[in-house]
């Protein structure tokens, strides 16, 4: 199979869907000739002119905005939203229009729009520029909330964000951009609220999200070697989760991490490790572990930066801590 | 006098009654404790909704504001289901989900009134986008007051449709109060000139006068569709009650004799009334049947609102996703 | 025609407001919008006006009365001639204390319920002491607890083999016999006592004497069985819930009898018909010719069973038995379990002793 940058990725779903359906269209800051200032939508323009890849002044409570209405009365826009931080500019077209119209007109008007933004520390960008704030959108009843770990997943996730008649949020990891990974060339979807296991494994459960599963991959190849069997699980959305996939792993390792690049207070991962106390307690052989991005915000100094996101070896020392329990691994 | 004019006079004329009374019924419920919630009262405003929305067709869209009853009324809703939303009941608009201040009527064009307020302007500047974009021929209209010239979101999209010459046009109702302050402490400059700034044909019009509302509409809606838009329209009227039900002891911030003169010398229903009688469009008889009329089907949808069902309980999590 | 007059909303948050001043009396004739009383909420007093023509002729809640808005607080007819009537039917005053002492009766009484259910849940947890409750604050995993339960295991003897919690899945055996064995499970002492103080006492007392004896239970005599029943109930070191103690008496060999003992005194033990679960077996042996029996053991009767064997003394006088307590060693402790026998010996010698 051939592999294509998460870039790639992205630009082929939105171009497919443009192509199949031509309400679908591009709202935002610098998305036509500029492409992006991560490129990823190049050449969309050329092939769907300035009436379908609309580049906005730089005003995102008011595109997105246009937006809702936009998708209230019979299109599907994508909005495109430069950095994930300028979440907190649009909160009230999302929040309380976006996710909320469907509801409050008693299921009469549907919003079905995309807004794609991105999260993701450790590019020297400072706090304004370096946060993940899917937590934020996915506390919100009305939103969902996709979070892509390579390529594969870019597409997929993609492709039935356009489609799905409700308002999703889809962050990208801006430092994955350029990773590539076999993408079929054939259409395919992947359906919300479906988790991947990307490995399976027996002794712990590695829940990451987004830009965490490559770390949970590498934390798991670790721990291989030291004999400790690691299942890594990608919820891929989380809103909705599918909560009985991980339930199901947590019954069988007894032991999780949740490991997340959202802060870690009143975030994904205790959303998650709350659900698996719930519904996996009786299974549990240790306490389940959070790993989130530390409460701070995010410093710009590279030393100081790196300490701020959980990473494998991090995760392997946790793992080795949980497992202690087990005579047969202890050292 | 032509047929046809009569037939719209006599329409327009109808439907500010029936704003009227709708409110006078609405208040009651609040007064009388058998609605929840409170609701905001568009008496003496009703000659902006229907001098705009008569010249509307089915097909055009309006976003509303938290003092939307009269945009619902003016855009072809009906009382019953208008009742229904106000008591939370099943048969409402939005079964009961959305309430006084977010009656949506998707059939009539009424893309919902909005809890926010300036919120909707985004959504009345994308549903003009979408005409644009489908070459629909359609014109929204974005209702919302003076207060909503304070929020930013306005002047982004208006910055957007002008670039873009969308088919919107942006109304707004000055009844000059925001809340509980007046529009002079809260608004420098003009207000027309909020729109001027971006290039925008700004027109202010009494609107108390149902006819030159509907008149003005008409040719900027006209113009709309030629792609000639946005518009600004700034419409000078007075609303008869405070900011929301509650809202009874007001003289801080004005006084019972302005009240008493924008309701004794500028009501758009009776000055409309005066009219229609000297130009010889209607009898005094005629208009006084019509108010006798509306007022008995008012009567009618409380008494069918109150008798009606809640929805089921089981509905409290449904349409939080669209299928 | 009749209309009812609502307290007005006035207020976006308000739930009642008092009536300030009444500007009609029952009887007065009023118009529409003519000023009829004045009501102050938290915020001011403002003036309500009439919205019917007609006669007041009723006034249901007084000046100074505070009333929940909607509610009727007069009524406006087309004639005057209803006043009397109504007005007579009500009121405002005393309807509105009345309403008062409700509210405070009503809450004097959720007080009470509180603390009732207060007692007992601080009682509970006093009379609790089994090895299952042992499992609860012993430092383990869910996971190894629910294996514990599952596989029978005592977490307390887990210890006692030398293992150190928190215990993970790995540390729970597969089955109790790994941990245990069977001849660690049941723990004995035995007692020697004469019945002649209890036969005695039951001479004494269906000859009318006894103390416990209440109306309507004349025609009931005391048994040595039901005495022993209180006994044993009495001090017991652990039992299963709070309800009492059940106890099964097996005699004859083949008669069983299920007592129900609710307090201290004889007259509440109870017999009755049938039991799911109880606390102690008694095995009655001292009229037949065997002198012991010893509790079956093994996994699945690791329980908080405590067996008292009742056999006669071979070796000693026609009243004498013996009394052996089968416990598990896990379920009480051994100095709890011999003070509780010595008190059921001390009382089947002296009986009295259970009467103070």
């Amino acid at each position: 199979m051939r592999s294509i940058t998460l870039s790639q990725a992205v630009n082929e779903a939105i171009a497919e869907e443009m192509r199949r359906d031509p309400t679908v269209i591009i709202l935002g800051e610098d998305v036509a000739e500029a492409g992006t200032p991560f490129k990823v939508l190049s050449g969309l323009v050329e092939e769907f002119g300035t009436d379908r890849v609309i580049d906005t002044p730089i005003s995102e409570p008011g595109f997105t905005g246009i937006a809702v209405g936009a998708a209230m009365t019979g299109l599907r826009p994508i909005v495109d939203l430069m950095f994930g931080d300028f979440l907190y500019l649009v909160m009230d077209q999302l929040c309380n229009q976006a996710a909320k119209t469907h509801y409050m007109s008693g299921g009469k008007l549907t919003v079905p729009m995309v807004l794609r933004t991105n999260l993701g520390a450790t590019r020297r960008s400072a706090a304004q520029h370096s946060q993940s704030l899917h937590a934020l959108v996915a506390h919100i009843p009305g939103l969902k909330v996709a979070m892509p770990s390579s390529a594969y997943e870019a597409k997929g996730l993609m492709k039935t964000a356009i489609r799905d008649n409700n308002p999703v949020v889809i962050f990208e990891d801006k430092l994955m951009y350029q990773d590539k990974a076999p993408v079929p060339e054939e259409e395919f979807l992947i359906p919300f609220g479906e988790a991947k296991v990307h490995q399976a494994g027996d002794d712990i459960t590695l829940i990451a999200t987004s830009s965490m599963v490559q770390v949970a991959q590498a934390a798991a190849r670790l721990l291989a070697a030291q004999n400790i069997s690691a299942e890594v699980i990608d919820p891929r959305t989380i809103a909705p989760l599918d909560c009985s996939t991980l339930i199901e792993s947590v019954k069988k390792t007894s032991r999780a991490i949740v490991i997340d690049e959202g802060h870690q207070q009143y975030g994904v991962t205790a959303e998650i490790a709350s659900v698996i106390a719930h519904d996996a307690f009786y299974y549990l052989d240790a306490p389940v572990h959070r790993m989130g991005a530390m409460d701070v915000p995010v410093p710009f100094s590279p030393v100081l930066e790196d300490l701020t996101v959980p990473t494998p070896d991090r995760v392997v020392e946790q793992a080795k801590k949980l497992m202690r329990g087990v005579r047969e691994h202890v050292a | 006098m032509a047929s046809n004019q009569r037939e719209q006079w006599l329409r327009m004329y109808e439907q500010m009654v029936k704003i009227r009374q709708f409110e006078f019924q609405a208040n009651q419920l609040y007064l009388d404790a058998k609605m929840p919630g409170l609701t905001h009262m568009y008496s003496g405003q009703e000659a902006v909704a229907v001098g705009i929305c008569d010249a509307l067709e089915k097909t055009d869209s309006i976003t509303s504001t938290h003092r939307g009853h009269g945009h619902c009324v003016a855009k072809g809703a009906e009382f019953k289901a208008m009742f229904c939303e106000l008591l939370g009941k099943a048969e409402g608009y939005c079964r009961g989900k959305g309430g006084s201040m977010h009656i949506a009527d998707q059939d009539n064009g009424n893309l919902g009134a909005n809890a926010i307020v300036g919120g909707s302007a985004g959504i009345a500047t994308g549903a003009a986008l979408t005409a644009k974009i489908l070459g629909t021929d359609s014109v929204t209209v974005c209702f919302f007051g003076d207060g909503a010239m304070g929020q930013g979101l306005l002047y982004e999209v208006m910055n957007m449709a002008a670039l873009w010459h969308l088919p919107v046009i942006y109304a707004c109702e000055n009844n000059h109060y925001g809340e509980y302050t007046k529009t002079e402490e809260m608004a420098a400059g003009e207000l027309k000139a909020r729109g001027e700034a971006f290039g925008i044909e700004a027109f202010e019009v009494d609107g108390q006068n149902v006819l030159a509302v509907n008149n003005l509409t008409q040719t900027l809606v006209e113009r709309s569709r030629k792609g000639e838009g946005p518009f600004l329209m700034v419409l000078d009227t007075y609303r008869y009650h405070g900011h929301h039900v509650g809202d009874i002891n007001r003289t801080y911030y004005r006084s019972k004799e302005e009240e008493a003169h924008w309701r004794d010398e500028r009501d758009p229903i009776d000055n409309f009334e005066a009219h229609m009688i000297a130009k010889k469009g209607a009898t005094k008889k005629e208009l006084k049947e019509i108010r006798a009329r509306v007022e008995q089907e008012a009567k009618a949808a409380v008494e069918y609102a109150l008798q009606a069902d809640y929805p089921p309980l089981d509905e409290v999590d449904s349409h939080v996703f669209a299928a | 025609m009749s209309h009812e007059v609502l307290m007005p909303q006035l207020g976006m948050a308000q739930n009642s407001a008092i009536i300030v001043s009444w500007n009609k009396t029952v009887g007065e004739p009023v118009t529409e919008g003519e000023l009829l009383l004045e009501v102050e909420t938290d915020k001011a007093v403002m003036e309500v006006e009439s919205r019917h023509n007609g006669f007041v002729t009723a006034i249901l809640s007084g000046a100074g009365s505070d009333v929940p808005i909607g509610d009727v607080i007069a009524m406006i007819s087309a004639s005057a001639d209803d006043a009397v009537v109504v007005t007579k039917q009500t009121d405002p005053s005393t309807a509105a204390q009345k309403t008062t002492d409700a509210a405070v009766a009503a809450s004097s009484a959720t007080i009470s319920i509180k603390s009732t259910q207060k007692n007992n849940a601080d009682t509970a947890p006093a009379q609790t002491d089994t090895a299952l409750n042992n499992n609860h604050t012993i430092l383990a995993s869910p996971k190894a607890k629910r294996l514990a339960y599952e596989r029978g295991v005592d977490l307390q003897r887990l210890i006692e083999s030398g293992a150190v919690p928190p215990f993970h899945a790995a540390d729970i055996p597969r089955s109790s016999d790994q941990l245990t064995g069977s001849d660690q499970v049941i723990a004995m002492l035995q007692a020697t006592v004469d019945l002649t103080g209890i036969q005695d006492f039951i001479e004494w007392s269906n000859e009318g004497n006894g103390a416990n004896k209440g109306e309507g239970e004349s025609s009931s005599s005391l048994s040595t069985q039901q005495m022993l029943a209180a006994f044993c109930a009495s001090g017991m070191p652990s039992i299963s819930s709070g309800n009492g103690i059940t106890l099964r008496v097996t005699d004859h060999l083949d008669v069983v009898r299920y007592w129900m003992v609710g307090g201290t005194g004889l007259s509440a033990v109870v017999q009755v018909d049938n039991a799911a679960h109880w606390d102690i077996d008694i095995i009655d042996l001292s009229q037949t010719m065997i002198v012991d029996y010893l509790p079956a053991t093994g996994p699945s009767s690791i329980t908080r069973q405590v067996t008292l064997v009742v056999c006669s003394d071979p070796s000693a006088s026609q009243q004498s038995v013996n009394l052996r307590l089968y416990f598990p060693a896990s379920s009480m402790s051994t100095i709890a379990a011999a003070n509780w026998l010595q008190g059921i010996a001390k009382r089947c010698v002296n009986p009295l002793l259970q009467l103070i």
